[in-house]
């Protein structure tokens, strides 16, 4: 037989090895390696941008001024710790804090001017931005009803003496915003003081019962954990020693789930619960008897007062039962030190009437110069010979006056409400923020100027004005910020000189008037060490620990001499009459992120483990506008 | 009952961490730094809580008395079983208990995403990446480059942040020690627990805190009963928080 392959052969072998390889496995293993590589799409690789270190600053984003660790890759942070015994902190950091490394990058940073025109929002350069706020400075003050306002976050900077000389030129306002926190009771209590203001503080480590009115003393109020921190330490001790939390508030916050008693109240009637707890503790003759007869003035007055509010009104007045009212006046009295807060304006502010019942409470139970210690302000630069506008309270700002407003970088929207500012605007007033993200304040501006996101730029922090002790750092950059970015001050300064105004030269003296002081002692971080102020032999030798982290912290004020009025004049009617009248409520404001709310920044986006796959807290208005916008 | 398999070797080294229920404020501090440390990727807008990539998850358990007392925040990160039940459902062998350390460890790159662990792990713990991990632009920079970024499809969980544990290795090895320095190896959240609620250590090292504060009347483990063994402890002042939730955990959804 003659073998012969004919090209037809050919084509079958090779039509049938075809076959044959599409019936094997070969093809469908590739198909399965293509599949399973097209599933696996690249994922970013960390990469260190240069060697590891560590480095020192203070968080910005609140007023707790919390001391940071960066453990940074060259010049990038990837993550932060708290600093153990920290002055401002002790070892305490926020979910804010620990993620205020990535607020350079969020989606919301503005890095070049914006102005809102014609209902769009279009980038503009500097020149621009320069012309639009000149020609809105050259137009302030020939008006009256169009005035300028500059509204500062964090008062006291060197920054702040340009605001207030800005407000001088243009005869202006320099307005301040409400302190967060425990503040407002505080001022409320210091005010009754012979000779004027006293500052006070707050000391839990002193305290056996805090009642707070609504402010959250476990959650946002003050260094963070701290209160809880010193309560689980006094669980282990005998009874007679426990700290607990009293939380009086119309709904079950976050606050009031932690707290140790919970007395929900009818909205607005706090000052009818103080007064029938003063009730209580003067009838039963529980108060601190000591204290009233050589601190205070105008028992009897008050006493008479008070003894309009007895528990079966005050029960019909704020729906709490009279027998938890006499009760916890009675706890109170037994378990002194005790303390009452209450009118955080970031959470739950409460009325005039009620913030004055409440510091009459604290003079009952004898707070003042024990929980409630003296504290002085961080030495500041003299205002010496310049003429500088002094502050004006933001509940002060008169409606429909403002044609030009400058809010601070520094400004957070949680103190300054936006519908509270629109009231204050005239018809097309110019609102100029220097906030350096398009989202909260910034974003309803009609002029953006951005400058540098936190952690790019040295800043002066001073700690919470409700701490037992005033602090202060220099906070030192981490961050380099954009180039070409303009410095929104440079701006500014720009812009009033073609207006014509002039404002004196940037100072920073901040170090040296601290030096002056020689008040307090100053916290290394790197040798986790004190040192006295007195010590610093120079402003560069001052300078340079603030610029390693370093944090200044007051020295314990003495106590003063003088007396607290328990009323104040003509306080007693108005008290009455807002006690006994219709509960007039002012609105609770929703709590999302811890400490969102005091901060001036939008959280970052990482917090959305927090808002949206766990269910600890509300999804914060930010995050849901940047899902939208995503 | 579960046989415990480990218990005749348990490892030189227990790593335990012990979580103080009377200092939880539910901050999610925690979570936070747990998510910057290990480079877990902020939510997908579609996530939801139980489809989110969570390592340390805070619940809320109700108030422990019907007179309203207060309520209890409840960290809950993978339990670092000592008879892990993940461990004996995967093909993949994609999760180890280290012998030497006692903590359970999961391998991404040999993950194939079929989830029996998360069926088999009675504590909720593990989560599978519904979604390629996405970072905002030039917030890649801030990742940590001690930590991969693991893809879609597989499944992770915690582990004690094992990364700062070999840093600590090799700290000690550079200096010619044999073993670590303690203050050394500190997860991220124990390190940032603002209200330190958070206690880790050596349980092998019978005069640390964590094995002290671990045997006292106070700590319990969550669904002890199931004979898992896990290395973290509860404690808690309130014997009703504590027979609760050694009894029925606390679940979430």
């Amino acid at each position: 037989m003659k073998l012969e392959l004919s090209r037809r052969d050919l084509f079958l072998a090779g039509g049938g090895a075809v076959a044959g390889i599409a019936l094997s496995p070969v093809p469908w293993k590739l198909l399965d390696d293509l599949a399973i590589w097209t599933q696996q799409p690249s994922t970013p690789t960390p990469r260190p941008a240069g060697p590891l270190a560590f480095r020192h600053t203070s968080c910005s984003l609140c007023p707790a001024s919390c001391g940071l660790k960066a453990r940074c890759f060259g010049a990038q942070p990837v993550g932060f710790s708290a600093v153990p015994g920290h002055p401002a902190s002790d070892g305490g950091l926020c979910p804010l804090g620990l993620t205020a490394h990535h607020l350079a990058k969020h989606p919301f940073r503005a890095t070049l001017p914006e102005r809102v025109s014609g209902g769009k929002r279009e980038r503009i350069d500097r020149a621009a931005a320069v012309a639009t706020l000149s020609a809105a400075l050259a137009a302030c003050g020939k008006n009256p009803k169009r005035i300028f306002a500059v509204v500062d976050g964090r008062p006291g900077r060197s920054l702040s003496r340009t605001w207030r000389a800005l407000a001088t030129a243009t005869g202006g306002l320099y307005v301040t915003p409400p302190a967060a926190g425990a503040s407002r009771s505080l001022e409320a209590l210091g005010k009754r003081f012979d000779g004027g203001s006293l500052a006070l503080g707050v000391d839990f480590s002193k305290a056996r019962r805090v009642v707070s009115f609504g402010t959250p003393v476990l959650t946002d109020a003050g260094t963070p954990g701290l209160l809880a921190r010193l309560r689980a330490e006094s669980r282990r001790r005998p009874a007679a020693e426990r700290i607990e939390v009293i939380q009086v508030e119309a709904t079950r916050s976050r606050g009031a789930a932690l707290a140790d008693r919970f007395v929900p109240i009818a909205p607005g009637t706090e000052a009818a619960f103080a007064l029938g707890l003063a009730h209580v503790l003067l009838d039963e003759k529980l108060a601190d008897a000591a204290f009233l007869a050589a601190r205070t003035s105008g028992l009897d007055e008050f006493a008479s007062l008070a003894a309009r509010f007895a528990p079966a009104l005050v029960e019909q007045k704020t729906g709490v039962p009279a027998g938890v009212v006499t009760a916890l006046a009675r706890d109170l009295a037994a378990s002194l030190p005790a303390l009452v807060l209450g009118g955080d304006p970031a959470s739950a502010p409460l009325s005039a009437e009620a913030e004055a019942a409440i510091a009459s409470l604290n003079l009952l139970l004898g707070a003042p110069f024990g929980p409630l210690p003296v504290r002085a302000d961080a030495p500041r630069e003299a205002d010496g010979d310049a003429k500088l506008a002094s502050a004006t309270p933001f509940d002060a700002l008169p409606d429909g006056s403002v044609g030009l407003l400058l809010l601070d970088a520094t400004v957070a929207e949680g103190l300054v409400p936006w519908e509270r500012l629109k009231r204050a605007l005239s018809d097309g007033a110019l609102v100029v923020s220097l906030s350096p993200f398009r989202a909260g304040l910034g974003e309803k501006a009609t002029l953006l100027l951005p400058g540098p996101a936190p952690l790019e730029a040295m800043l002066e922090l001073e700690g919470p004005s409700d701490a037992p002790l005033s602090t202060l750092a220099l906070a030192p950059a981490l961050l380099l910020p954009p180039k070409d970015l303009p410095l929104p001050e440079e701006i500014v300064r720009e812009a009033t000189a073609a207006a014509g105004l002039s404002l004196p030269a940037p100072s920073s003296g901040r170090a040296a008037a601290l030096l002056a002081s020689k008040r307090g002692r100053i916290y290394d971080p790197s040798a986790a060490s004190f040192e006295p102020l007195a010590g610093i032999a120079s402003v560069d030798a001052l300078a340079e620990l603030f610029a390693r982290g370093a944090c200044w912290i007051d020295d314990a004020a003495p106590e003063p001499k003088g007396r607290f009025a328990l009323l104040r004049e003509g306080e007693a009617p108005r008290l009455l009459e807002a006690a006994l009248g219709a509960p007039s409520a002012l609105p609770a404001r929703l709590t999302t992120l811890p400490r969102e709310s005091v901060s001036a920044a939008p959280p970052s986006l990482l917090l959305t483990k927090l808002t949206r796959e766990t269910t600890l807290f509300t999804p914060p208005a930010a995050a849901n506008a940047s899902a939208a916008r995503a | 009952m579960h046989t415990t398999k480990h218990s005749s070797t348990l490892p030189a080294h227990r790593y335990t961490l012990v979580v103080d229920l009377d200092r939880c404020t539910g901050c999610g501090a925690c979570g936070t730094a747990c998510a910057v440390e290990n480079n877990i990727p902020p939510a997908n807008e579609k996530a939801t809580e139980r489809t989110g990539t969570v390592w340390m998850r805070v619940l809320e358990a109700p108030a422990s008395s019907a007179a309203g007392g207060p309520t209890t925040f409840v960290p809950i990160p993978c339990q670092q079983c000592d008879n892990p039940p993940c461990v004996d459902v995967c093909p993949q062998r994609a999760i180890e208990y280290d012998p030497r350390t006692g903590i359970v460890g999961q391998i991404p790159v040999r993950c194939l995403g079929c989830r029996y662990c998360m069926v088999a792990c009675p504590y909720h713990t593990r989560s599978f990446n519904w979604w390629s991990p996405e970072w905002p632009a030039g917030m890649e920079s801030t990742l940590n480059p001690d930590v991969s970024v693991r893809t879609r499809g597989v499944v992770e969980k915690c582990n004690f942040c094992v990364q700062r544990l070999q840093a600590a290795r090799a700290k000690a090895s550079a200096a010619g020690q044999k073993e670590i320095d303690p203050a050394d190896y500190v997860p991220a959240c124990v390190e940032a627990c603002p209200s330190r609620a958070l206690y880790f250590g050596d349980a092998a090292d019978e005069k640390s805190e964590v094995a002290v504060l671990s045997k006292d009347g106070e700590s319990f483990r969550l669904l002890a009963a199931l004979g898992t063994g896990p290395k973290v402890f509860y404690r808690s002042s309130d014997p009703v928080v504590r027979e609760r939730l050694s009894r029925t955990g606390v679940t979430r959804g």
